[in-house]
């Protein structure tokens, strides 16, 4: 089953079939998440995709689902101006690259900012708990979060 | 390329709208309803994705996303995803099934997981459940001859939405109704054992001086639904602050509640619906 979708902006046609999710075809044919095992639950974090703007463990999306969708993988994603300057205040407040989860969680929080631009710094704290490392970046994180989220607002203010 | 599962590919419909998914049924009347599929995924866990033979997709039915706002009842799409839930702005979806559905897996699993969903997962009945249910919440299904309305009591007596052969659960309706006083807290998380979550919620209206009216449940996985209404029924009318002795009264009554279930609850649970019990009828104070 020959499916056209929308990856990271390219229009493409990607081979599946109907019993396979998206991750594992996107691993096949689109040579996204190589070096990635997945806890096949949706919730280690580290399959997740951007499926019509929305945060999606694609371990359990099933591929016939994504016809003619967008698909916006975490490495497309690094390739945006949002993602630079998303990460730029991520290290200007510290972080530490962690092989385990630093794509993942950036990945993670910013769509889940996307979402929800509103969230507090207790959500945000829960959001960035979601996704387990004992590597200590939570803190910068959340910090991180609190001064994109007042980044954004201060822009929306500046549009009116 | 070749593809890596075997045998012959399931029978996969999506259908754009519930009367083209209802329709669907008579020539398939064996087929299955996949919404989110997250609690299908966690219950076949293998390599592929295990579909049923013959498979509705709802994820294109626009029409089963709807959210309708009356004057005496809100009514919720049965697909609408968790965070389509969260997302709706002010007063109108009751605080205390957002708190519900803020607990919910991860954030990426509620933009899949979806209301109805979770509602007719036997296995997840604890979630969304015992929040509508104080609520007094209403089931529609619907199938090609027509649509019925399921209570929340009648779901909490059966033990799951049964939902026979050719039915959709297409909406959830929800009564207005003021509760000031919101009360939630659930124990255990997607990476808890299932038997040792835990859910306690309550609903309290306080007014002048006075208890007005007192939603209580408890949700144990292997006990379901616990919900003593001639206890709430004694304490509606109550002058607030309750006196301590009326709260003992509560706490015993709710203690031998537990001692009733057909499976014991644990030390640990125990303890926790004592505590959260005691929690509850402290807090009624705050007018």
């Amino acid at each position: 089953m020959k499916l056209p979708l929308i990856l990271n902006g390219d229009d493409v046609t990607l081979d599946g079939d109907t019993r396979e999710s998206l991750f594992t075809v996107l691993q096949r044919e689109a040579g996204v998440f190589q070096e990635k095992t997945n806890c096949r639950k949706g919730t280690c974090g580290r399959c997740h995709v951007v499926l019509d703007s929305k945060e999606v463990p694609s371990c359990l999306v099933p591929f016939f689902q994504v016809k003619q969708r967008e698909v916006v993988t975490p490495e497309g994603f690094s390739q945006t101006d949002e993602y630079r300057q998303f990460r730029l205040i991520l290290d200007e407040e510290g972080l530490v690259e962690c092989a385990e989860c630093t794509d993942v969680q950036i990945f993670h929080l910013f769509s889940y900012l996307e979402l929800f631009p509103q969230a507090g710094k207790e959500e945000c704290r829960m959001v960035i708990g979601e996704i387990p490392c004992r590597c200590g970046s939570r803190p910068v994180l959340e910090r991180g979060a609190a001064r994109w989220l007042e980044r954004k607002e201060a822009v929306r203010v500046g549009r009116r | 390329m070749s593809v890596a599962v075997e045998g012959p590919p399931p029978l996969v419909y999506s259908p754009r709208s519930l009367a083209e998914a209802l329709a669907l049924f008579v020539p398939n009347p064996q087929a299955q309803l996949f919404a989110g599929g997250t609690a299908w995924h966690t219950e076949h866990l293998t390599t592929s994705i295990m579909l049923p033979p013959v498979t509705l997709s709802l994820h294109l039915a626009e029409d089963l996303r709807r959210i309708t706002y009356g004057e005496r009842s809100l009514d919720l799409g049965g697909t609408l995803s968790l965070n389509q839930l969260l997302s709706v702005g002010g007063p109108w979806v009751p605080s205390i099934l957002k708190e519900a559905a803020r607990v919910i897996g991860t954030s990426a699993l509620r933009n899949l997981a979806t209301l109805a969903g979770n509602v007719c997962q036997k296995g997840i009945l604890g979630d969304l459940f015992p929040a509508l249910h104080l609520l007094g919440a209403q089931f529609e299904i619907r199938n090609l001859r027509g649509s019925r309305w399921l209570t929340t009591q009648q779901v909490a007596e059966e033990g799951r939405v049964a939902l026979a052969p050719g039915e959709i659960l297409t909406r959830v309706r929800i009564p207005q109704e003021d509760w000031p006083q919101t009360f939630y807290q659930k124990i255990g998380n997607i990476r808890t054992p299932w038997d040792e979550r835990l859910a306690m919620m309550g609903l309290a209206r306080p007014k002048n001086g006075q208890l007005e009216a007192l939603r209580l449940s408890f949700h144990l996985p292997h006990s379901g639904l616990i919900r003593i209404q001639s206890l709430e029924a004694e304490l509606a009318g109550q002058r607030l602050p309750l006196p301590h002795r009326v709260r003992s009264q509560a706490q015993e009554r709710v203690d031998e509640a537990l001692n009733q279930l057909p499976v014991p609850a644990s030390i640990f649970q125990r303890d926790r619906v004592l505590h959260m019990m005691r929690w509850i009828l402290t807090r009624l104070d705050d007018d």
